[in-house]
């Protein structure tokens, strides 16, 4: 589906008395929401359009395979949607960096769980990872409060001075 | 700075205990509790859960060696300077096994020491990282003093014990290596990162030396080991190059 044809959709689908319309074809899935949801279930008026496997900005190449940001929301494959999408969606978002070039570790040892996980909460001062440098173990801890709703680099790989970590939602 | 205000006051606590998970691990507890001074020494004779780095486990024999953390809050110190941490602390351990053993010790990059070509002593730092300042940092020690036998599975063990033949008093190496880190944690404060360098440097285990490294891949190869880049990085000398390895980019061949 090109971003043109899910632009029709969504005219299409916001003349109708809809609050939701889904589409399922194979692995692509696309969700509108209409005012008439936000009204009905108390969340904001949205349209997602996600990829199983989201665009990875070209910083992180070894991002994540990041799971769906909540319960719901669908998944799309265009590539100009996604492109779009990920972007308007990350415009209000904050950043958790690496403030050193080390070895990004998501969880205290290997028999633990990661510290913290997509959909998460995290406080200002909260562990939200390791950045291992020269054999010293730096626990970081997130300078923002919100929800976790990406994880941009995978478990035990090397990252950058200020290369971003996780992605953080505010309101979340 | 903060650091400047602060005092050295290593060593003022010593909480002694029987057995714990780790040291380090106990020392981050103590600090989220906020029931322990920067400068508290936590010590104890068995660690069932000793910890090495990610995912490699620490073995000691109950009662025979030195299980140390140091804990040091609000050390102020920029994330970039971190490896000024694993210097002061490697200068500590490295000048207590010599003036002990009255033999040569050196520092295996990053923070091994060794005697000859064998390890006496491992160090696990630990630090607590907000807005790229090192707020809090556990500086775990794991000095082998009298313990004899070792697991066959480390590749190059040795002991104050195993190389003398004698017996020495945990308590009095505790002293005289908190004395120690003391003295280096006192350049720290006062900036004296170039005293610091120069030591480590100078301290360095095959410093000068063609000596053979594996990369990740596998492939083997040799450079002179000719120090530290401001990162912490080793720099080795290969044909007239100057190289710069971090941790995981090479390994020794001992």
């Amino acid at each position: 589906m090109t971003f043109k044809e899910i632009q029709e959709l969504i005219k299409l689908v916001s003349k109708q008395d809809l609050s939701e319309f889904k589409l399922k074809d194979g692995e692509f899935e696309l969700t509108i929401r209409t005012d008439k949801y936000a009204k009905s279930s108390n969340s904001k008026p949205m349209i997602q359009a996600q990829a199983p496997v989201m665009a990875a900005p070209l910083a992180a190449p070894a991002a994540q395979a990041a799971a769906p940001t909540a319960g719901g929301e669908g998944s799309g494959s265009s590539d100009d949607a996604k492109a779009q999408n990920a972007e308007e969606a990350e415009k209000d978002l904050l950043e958790v960096r690496s403030p050193i070039v080390g070895t990004f570790y998501r969880s205290p040892s290997p028999d633990k769980g990661p510290y913290v996980k997509v959909g998460d909460r995290v406080e200002a001062g909260s562990v939200v990872c390791i950045v291992e440098a020269m054999k010293l173990f730096n626990e970081i801890e997130s300078e923002v409060s919100g929800k976790i709703v990406k994880v941009m680099v995978e478990d035990a790989s090397p990252v950058q001075y200020d290369q971003v970590l996780y992605l953080v939602d505010p309101k979340g | 700075m903060d650091t400047l205000h602060i005092n050295n006051s290593i060593g003022n606590k010593v909480l002694y205990f029987e057995e714990l998970g780790s040291t380090n691990d106990k020392s981050f507890e103590l600090i989220k509790s906020e029931s322990a001074e920067s400068g508290t020494i936590v010590y104890t004779d068995y660690q069932n859960k000793g910890r090495g780095q990610i995912g490699k486990y620490w073995e000691s024999e109950k009662g025979k060696n030195l299980l140390l953390s140091l804990l040091l809050k609000k050390i102020g110190l920029e994330v970039e300077n971190q490896f000024l941490i694993s210097i002061f602390t490697s200068l500590a351990i490295k000048d207590l096994v010599q003036e002990t053993l009255q033999m040569n010790a050196t520092i295996k990059w990053p923070n091994d020491i060794y005697v000859a070509d064998r390890k006496i002593c491992g160090i696990l730092i630990q630090n607590s990282i907000m807005n790229k300042l090192i707020g809090a940092s556990v500086i775990g020690i794991g000095l082998n003093v009298n313990q004899s036998k070792f697991s066959p599975s480390l590749p190059n063990p040795c002991s104050l014990k195993s190389i003398t033949g004698e017996e020495f008093p945990l308590e009095e190496i505790l002293e005289k290596l908190i004395q120690l880190l003391k003295k280096y944690y006192d350049l720290l404060l006062k900036g004296q990162y170039v005293e610091l360098i120069d030591q480590y440097h100078n301290a360095l285990y095959r410093k000068g030396i063609e000596t053979r490294f594996k990369k990740p891949n596998g492939q083997s190869f040799e450079g002179i080991i000719k120090g530290i880049d401001p990162s912490g990085k080793l720099q080795l000398k290969i044909k007239d190059k100057i190289e710069s390895f971090g941790f995981h980019e090479l390994k020794y061949i001992i």
